[in-house]
């Protein structure tokens, strides 16, 4: 009897581990795909100068250039966020920007508000274009996607 | 801030884990009584997973997750099947790969200071020469092949490392491209290594060698002619010790046709096909084979004991592993800034994938089975430890190609800031 009960708990358990095996194999495809096209986005930045990227105003203008985003991009109070502002009119996980087929998003997270050119957005997922101001609390930034190459400026 | 973020694997090193859980739960329920080592064994390679991860993203955020949680995954699975055939090996493959691990950490180190490898190349041009020389004199035979050597109790295939030696003199010599005096020491480099190989019966190790040297010089030069050349001398070669030696016509005979040969020599490749096909698509289930029915269960035809008892779908999967591994350690070799550690990335990888698809490819029939391990998997220390090793060399490659890209997109940075602060100025005027 527990014989029985056994072999069938190996024959059941040998679809798990297909399953499981399909299923990394996947998640490393997917994720392999994605980390390339991260890389390529930078190396794209590097060359042409070609970057989705936010320059905040003074006073938190620190990080000269301003940040390149990613894909995706935590912006808040908490240190763990992507992109990190010390201010208390900030929430701790404000906002999240992130890209969907060739454009960029801004969502807000949970109950805090964005404005963006002074206006709150519609929905609470908004589209980003060029040159936009966006404010959470008292932080303000530009949103940007082209970083003019250095050649073309000297 | 301004940073390539890395995917974390930190979920997928996870699900590795779980698999590897269920799998030695299965095993410890074996024989209607629970065995407690099943599970203590797999603690403790969740243990020395989860230490290695950590160690490793620790060192640099850099590091190429999925080519450790690849290589974790295939170890895991090659653990599952040795503890499934006998515990005892299995606590010596689990600390072999302790051993493994440290050695890979050691090359992760090295790779900082990727000039250490160039000024010792005759060093390794001799001590591999030597090591393969003495073996004809003093090598141990085991399983057809005079290709060990026991020092102070220890028994170890220096093939194995010859194999890793051979990455970097090939890419020492191959990284000036002025002209076929640059490319000519390591040719005749490899083509000893080769007859060296092929006198000791090792055959596997010495396809492998002329495959990866002819892979590693197209891709340095780009010559089409005299790889072509260089296929062709190896084919010659091949058929020349087939008329030559006696082994290899035995090898090739059984490869045409086992079944004529059943009872003696062809009864190993005839096991082994039966095995893949008695489990079909779906496997026989974890302990229901009879995986002791083959010669070299535990090394060389372990892909015959993974693919009765698991199935032939996950056989396919493990494949698919290895074609993963390809590209996660050809994307490594095409990001690196430097020639030399191009080479170096671009030849590990090809060591590790061409070493797999030959012994599968033996296992399946598709070519004469040569006996060499299966990267990860196999139960072999030489083996394993060398594999561990070639992954550490491209891990500090690719530890070193991030580095490179943040500094990069900091001057790049840098520049525009001083355009910006020259351009106020000019508005000012």
């Amino acid at each position: 009897m527990a014989a029985n009960a056994y072999s069938l708990a190996t024959l059941v358990m040998r679809y798990v581990f297909v399953g499981i095996m399909i299923y990394i194999l996947a998640r490393i495809i997917y994720h392999s795909i994605s980390e390339y096209q991260e890389l390529h986005r930078a190396l794209r930045w590097l060359k042409d100068g070609y970057a989705r990227h936010i320059e905040f105003l003074p006073p938190y203008d620190t990080q000269e250039g301003g940040y390149v985003l990613v894909r995706s991009n935590l912006i808040g109070r908490s240190p763990r966020c992507d992109i990190y502002i010390d201010d208390r009119s900030v929430c701790r996980r404000h906002a999240l920007l992130f890209e969907k087929g060739g454009e960029g998003y801004i969502r807000a997270r949970g109950r805090a508000k964005i404005w963006i050119n002074g206006q709150r957005p519609q929905k609470r997922t908004a589209l980003l274009h060029e040159g936009d101001l966006v404010r959470l609390g008292q932080v303000e930034f530009h949103y940007k996607l082209k970083r003019t190459p250095w050649e073309e400026k000297a | 801030m301004n940073r390539v973020r890395h995917m974390s694997a930190l979920g997928l090193l996870f699900i590795v884990m779980l698999f590897e859980l269920a799998a030695f739960a299965l095993l410890s329920l074996r024989d209607g009584k629970f065995d407690v080592w099943a599970l203590a064994f797999a603690l403790a390679l969740i243990a020395l997973l989860f230490f290695q991860y950590v160690c490793l993203l620790w060192i640099s955020r850099y590091a190429d997750r999925f080519l450790l949680v690849i290589a974790n995954l295939l170890a895991a699975i090659g653990m599952i099947v040795q503890y499934r055939l006998s515990p005892e090996t299995a606590f010596r493959q689990l600390l072999l790969y302790g051993v493994g691990m440290v050695a890979m950490f050691v090359c992760v180190g090295l790779m900082h200071k990727p000039a250490v490898f160039r000024k010792l190349n005759w060093a390794m041009i001799v001590a591999s020469l030597a090591l393969l020389g003495v073996l004809l004199i003093v090598g141990k035979e085991q399983g057809g092949a005079k290709n060990w050597i026991t020092i102070a109790g220890f028994s170890f295939q220096p093939s194995e490392f010859v194999k890793v030696a051979l990455v970097f003199i090939a890419a020492n010599y191959l990284t000036e491209q002025s002209g076929w005096r640059d490319w000519l020491p390591s040719a005749i480099f490899a083509i000893l290594v080769c007859g060296l190989l092929v006198m000791e019966r090792d055959l596997g190790a010495a396809l492998l060698v002329a495959g990866t040297y002819l892979i590693i010089f197209y891709t340095a030069t780009g010559d089409v002619r005299t790889t072509l050349i260089g296929l062709g001398a190896g084919c010659c070669g091949a058929v020349a010790s087939y008329y030559i030696f006696d082994h290899v016509r035995a090898r090739v005979a059984i490869w045409k046709n086992p079944w004529a040969t059943y009872e003696t020599s062809g009864y190993q490749i005839a096991q082994g096909l039966m095995a893949i096909a008695s489990g079909g698509a779906w496997g026989l289930g974890l302990t229901q084979g009879l995986p002791k029915s083959i010669p070299a269960y535990n090394t060389d035809y372990i892909f015959a004991v993974i693919c009765e008892e698991f199935g032939l779908i996950f056989g396919i999967a493990v494949i698919t592993l290895y074609l993963m591994f390809i590209i996660r350690g050809a994307l490594v070799a095409l990001y690196a800034r430097d020639r030399y550690l191009m080479l170096v990335a671009f030849g590990c990888t090809v060591l590790i994938t061409l070493q797999s698809f030959i012994i599968i490819g033996g296992v399946i029939k598709l070519i004469p089975l040569t006996g060499i391990t299966m990267p990860f998997v196999s139960h072999g220390g030489s083996s394993l430890i060398a594999s561990m090793m070639l992954l550490g060399i491209l891990e500090g490659i690719a530890m070193r190609n991030g580095d490179m890209l943040e500094d990069a997109m900091d001057q790049a940075m840098e520049q525009d800031r001083l355009a910006n602060l020259s351009k106020g100025e000019d508005h000012a005027e």
